[in-house]
């Protein structure tokens, strides 16, 4: 069985097309289009890797992942978070303690070499 | 002092003659000296010669009075009636008659006492024998008269009357019987009071026993002392004979003869003269006094020293005349010289104002040479003699005190017009009457000519700074002190009367929020060290409204220490530029932001479109057929396209807001160019065409941003491959000066010269050989441009159209 992957971002549709990519490496993936949703649904699936939007409407990334490392269960899950520019990239991945970072436009061999990498640790 | 006249020396004339007028002078005292002690030694023995007569004189006289006493009792002492007075034992009738006989002869020897002693020393008779003070009945024996003449010897001496106190003189003789034994003894005595007379108006003459005793002197006081200290035992023995009375005084000198027959008396040095009496060495003493030789003496010194001193003085006056005749030669000297070398130009008038001398420097300055300006009146120069007198007083008026910098003109010989400046005075000899003028004159046309370039340049700048818009400053810091120029307060809206001049009236108008730091940046400025300063702050206008100003300085002039004196600048009025700057950059603002948004957003949605597309070409989602995926291709090719499209936009948009940032490093940049070339490979790789790599080895390391310069390469590289269709690209480096140059050439169409220029703008595509665009923003090398010149490198073009182009860039080591 394949490991669980949680996409939390607004954009369904740029959501749609990682789902596509990691099901086609043989992931089970979650989707969710708010932050609160997103711990929601972290909480109730243990994903064993979150992909997280830098930008979502209702909370701010850093924030989200304070409330995901609070929990115990969550804490050791990775994160990686997508940026929609390169601008500052790497500041802001170190603001929300994620494990590595995307910049839109996500190529899918960058995707998925990365997310491997996250779930091999 | 004008001229030097001190002489140090003197000349060698001076000199000889100064040393045989010393000699002269030595020649005078010694001759004078010599004369004079001869002279001296003349006068010497005349006096002895005469003192020595006198004494004789003297000599002979006592000498004769002792000679008559003695005589006359030689002859009493044979008087028949003395010898039967004395045989006869002395009855009445022969003592009569031998008192009368003695009373006879006593006549004879004036003031003399004669009498007659028996064998016992008795006085038996005497002439004196009636008077109170007789010497009838006295004896006498003691006496040595007595006792030498009982032996039968005649006998005088010189003694003090034991009965009468007086001197007097005794001369003894024995009265012989007929068998010639001695009956008795004839005494005279005389009295010496003429005698002392004699010897009172001599001064210093004293009769002397053999003892040393005097007896008789010129001075009461002498009396009975010896004259030289005598011996105690013979002293006393002369006390004992009374026969100077019972006392003797202390001796008269106190040491012997010395030399030369001298004694010393009194601290007066005397000639010690002497003459025997001729009986028992008795002496006549006399002191002679070497006084007026003395005198004579000095008056020979006091003459030779007053001729030489004479002598003296007229050497003296003789060198003073020399040098001071030197000296006016001399001054005489440097005044001629000094007129001849001075920077004036100098001439002298007589009364008349006729030229009497003329310098060199006048010469050069009117033209006029002195033969022809001598014995001329003066005005021959003189642009209008004697009558405009404001212009040349000198000329015209008669001089009665010294005149000083007047200014006029002259005409030259050769008829131009020159300015001189002029001092003026009168000369006077030595009563002081006028003889004449001086002048001296120096040629100012070319300081007129400057002053009044100065004057014009300065109305220039007046009218200047009436004009100008800008308010000018000058500033010193040493006192603190500005002036701000009325175009300063117009600009403000205000007249020059309604706000004080100076530092505090600029403090005044600043705008509250400005006027700390605007203080501070100056006070910053002041102190610094730099010479140029500039800043910005608000200043209030009269109306109340703010006005941006623009502030410029400069230090212009700076102490020993480099400190700054003096500061010019402007206040330049800048509130328009600053409002259309305002409205520039919120437009810029606008559009930027504006520009960012809809990048953004156009990006955005071509992530989900691109991605779409791959999915379903990767066949992620089923299997698609040939035509499906063609189109598919060609909706991908085009998303990609658009993709660069709008980066493009968004880098040249971060690049012109200046938001994009640079990370410079140290590094090499051949290894970005290999980074890029791999990539590129692929699509030469793909176009079949070939792509040479020439990377000189050990470039310097420079500093570089290494994400930026990629994508420079990358964007040169890409355009050359898609320009070019058989052939190949050729990436090389090398090292230049102080840089290191990049060179992307290829073998494509190459571009037309006239459109090289305009590839370096913004949306500009130049078109392909065949008219066929390759599809691109037009901003590529744009990006490129801005990026080189971000790391303050250089970028060009080298083309030949239809053979290919070089892109060359540089960048600083």
């Amino acid at each position: 069985m394949g490991k669980k992957i949680l996409i939390i971002d607004d954009e369904t549709d740029v959501a749609t097309m990682l789902m596509y990519r990691l099901k086609a490496s043989g992931y089970e993936v979650i989707m969710a289009a708010t932050g609160k949703e997103g711990i929601r649904q972290a909480e109730a699936e243990r994903p064993d890797l979150i992909l997280l939007d830098y930008k979502l409407p209702d909370i701010r990334s850093e924030e989200l992942v304070e409330q995901l490392k609070f929990s115990s269960q969550l804490a050791a899950i990775p994160v990686i978070l997508i940026t929609a520019s390169v601008e500052e990239i790497e500041e802001k991945a170190l603001e929300c303690k994620a494990s590595d970072y995307i910049a839109k436009p996500i190529g899918p061999e960058e995707l998925i070499r990365k997310v491997q990498a996250q779930l091999s640790r | 002092m004008l001229f030097i006249g001190k002489r140090k020396h003197f000349s060698q004339k001076d000199l000889v003659f100064i040393v045989l007028f010393l000699g002269l002078v030595a020649g005078v005292i010694w001759a004078g000296s010599y004369l004079t002690s001869f002279l001296k030694g003349h006068a010497f023995s005349e006096k002895m010669r005469d003192e020595q007569s006198s004494l004789n004189l003297l000599a002979d006289f006592v000498r004769d009075e002792c000679n008559e006493a003695k005589d006359i009792a030689r002859i009493l002492s044979g008087s028949p009636n003395i010898i039967s007075s004395l045989s006869a034992l002395e009855d009445e009738q022969s003592l009569e008659r031998a008192n009368q006989v003695l009373e006879r002869y006593a006549t004879a020897v004036i003031g003399g006492v004669v009498y007659l002693m028996n064998r016992d020393g008795l006085t038996i008779a005497s002439s004196n024998r009636n008077k109170p003070a007789s010497f009838v009945g006295k004896s006498y024996k003691f006496r040595p008269y007595f006792i030498q003449a009982m032996e039968g010897m005649p006998f005088q001496y010189f003694a003090l009357g034991v009965t009468s106190k007086e001197r007097g003189f005794y001369a003894s003789a024995p009265v012989l019987n007929d068998e010639g034994v001695v009956m008795g003894v004839v005494v005279v005595k005389k009295d010496l009071s003429n005698v002392g007379l004699l010897f009172q108006e001599k001064p210093n003459s004293f009769l002397v026993s053999p003892e040393g005793v005097i007896f008789l002197a010129s001075q009461p006081e002498y009396l009975y002392r010896t004259l030289f200290p005598i011996n105690v035992h013979l002293l006393k023995a002369v006390e004992e004979s009374r026969q100077f009375g019972d006392r003797i005084g202390p001796p008269l000198l106190e040491g012997t003869i010395g030399k030369e027959e001298r004694v010393l008396y009194q601290g007066q040095e005397f000639v010690y003269l002497h003459q025997q009496v001729g009986f028992d060495q008795w002496q006549i003493v006399v002191f002679m006094s070497l006084g007026q030789v003395r005198f004579y003496h000095w008056i020979g010194m006091i003459l030779v020293g007053f001729v030489a001193g004479l002598l003296l003085l007229f050497l003296v006056v003789y060198l003073i005349q020399s040098c001071s005749g030197a000296l006016i030669k001399q001054q005489k000297e440097q005044a001629e010289m000094l007129f001849r070398l001075t920077p004036s130009g100098i001439f002298t008038v007589d009364t008349e104002r006729r030229v009497t001398s003329w310098n060199s420097k006048a010469e050069e300055i009117t033209g006029f040479a002195a033969a022809e300006v001598v014995g001329e009146k003066c005005l021959i120069f003189a642009e209008k003699p004697c009558r405009d007198q404001e212009v040349c007083r000198i000329f015209c008026e008669d001089i009665v005190k010294p005149i000083f910098g007047v200014e006029c003109t002259i005409i030259t010989k050769s008829g131009e017009k020159r300015w001189i400046a002029k001092n003026v005075d009168v000369l006077r000899d030595q009563e002081g009457q006028v003889i004449g003028g001086i002048e001296s004159f120096e040629d100012i046309t070319e300081r007129k000519k400057l002053e009044q370039e100065i004057k014009d340049t300065q109305e220039r700048y007046n009218l200047a700074m009436e004009v100008i818009s800008e308010g000018v400053w000058d500033y010193y810091p040493q006192e603190e002190r500005l002036f701000l120029s009325l175009a300063w307060f117009k600009m403000l809206g205000y007249s020059q009367n309604e706000l004080r001049q100076g530092y505090a009236a600029w403090i005044s108008v600043l705008h509250p929020d400005d006027v700390r730091k605007a203080q501070k940046d100056f006070r910053e400025f002041i102190s610094s060290g730099k010479d140029d300063y500039d800043a910005e702050f608000r200043m209030r206008e009269k109306s109340g409204a703010w006005k941006w100003i623009f502030a410029k300085g400069r230090v212009v002039i700076r102490g020993e220490h480099g400190e700054p004196l003096r500061v010019v600048g402007t206040h330049t009025d800048i509130t328009k530029r600053k409002e259309v700057d305002a409205l520039k950059e919120r437009a810029m603002g606008i559009r930027s932001k504006f520009m960012a948004t809809v990048s953004h957003e156009l990006r955005t949605p071509l992530g989900p479109i691109k991605e779409g597309v791959s999915i379903v070409l990767d066949g992620l989602v089923g299997k698609i057929n040939a035509e499906q995926r063609g189109l598919l291709e060609a909706a991908r090719r085009n998303a990609d396209r658009l993709h660069r499209l709008i980066n493009d936009v968004l880098d040249y948009q971060k690049l012109d807001s200046g938001v994009f940032k640079f990370r410079f490093q140290l590094e090499d940049i051949n290894i970005s160019i290999e980074e890029v070339c791999k990539d590129i490979r692929l699509l030469t790789k793909e176009k079949g065409l070939s792509l040479d790599v020439q990377l000189e080895m050990n470039l310097p390391k420079i500093r570089f941003d290494r994400d930026k310069i990629i994508q420079v390469l990358t964007n040169l590289l890409i355009n050359a491959v898609k320009f070019t269709d058989a052939g190949g690209v050729t990436v090389c480096t090398r090292k230049g000066q102080g840089c290191v140059e990049v060179v992307v050439a290829d073998t494509g169409y190459g571009i037309r010269e006239e459109d090289v220029s305009k590839l370096f703008e913004s949306f500009t595509q130049v078109d392909g050989p065949r008219g066929r665009s390759t599809g691109g923003s037009g901003l590529g090398l744009v990006i490129c441009k801005e990026i080189i010149e971000k790391h303050g490198g250089k970028i060009w073009i080298e083309s030949e159209y239809g053979k290919g182009s070089e892109v060359h860039f540089v960048l600083p080591v």
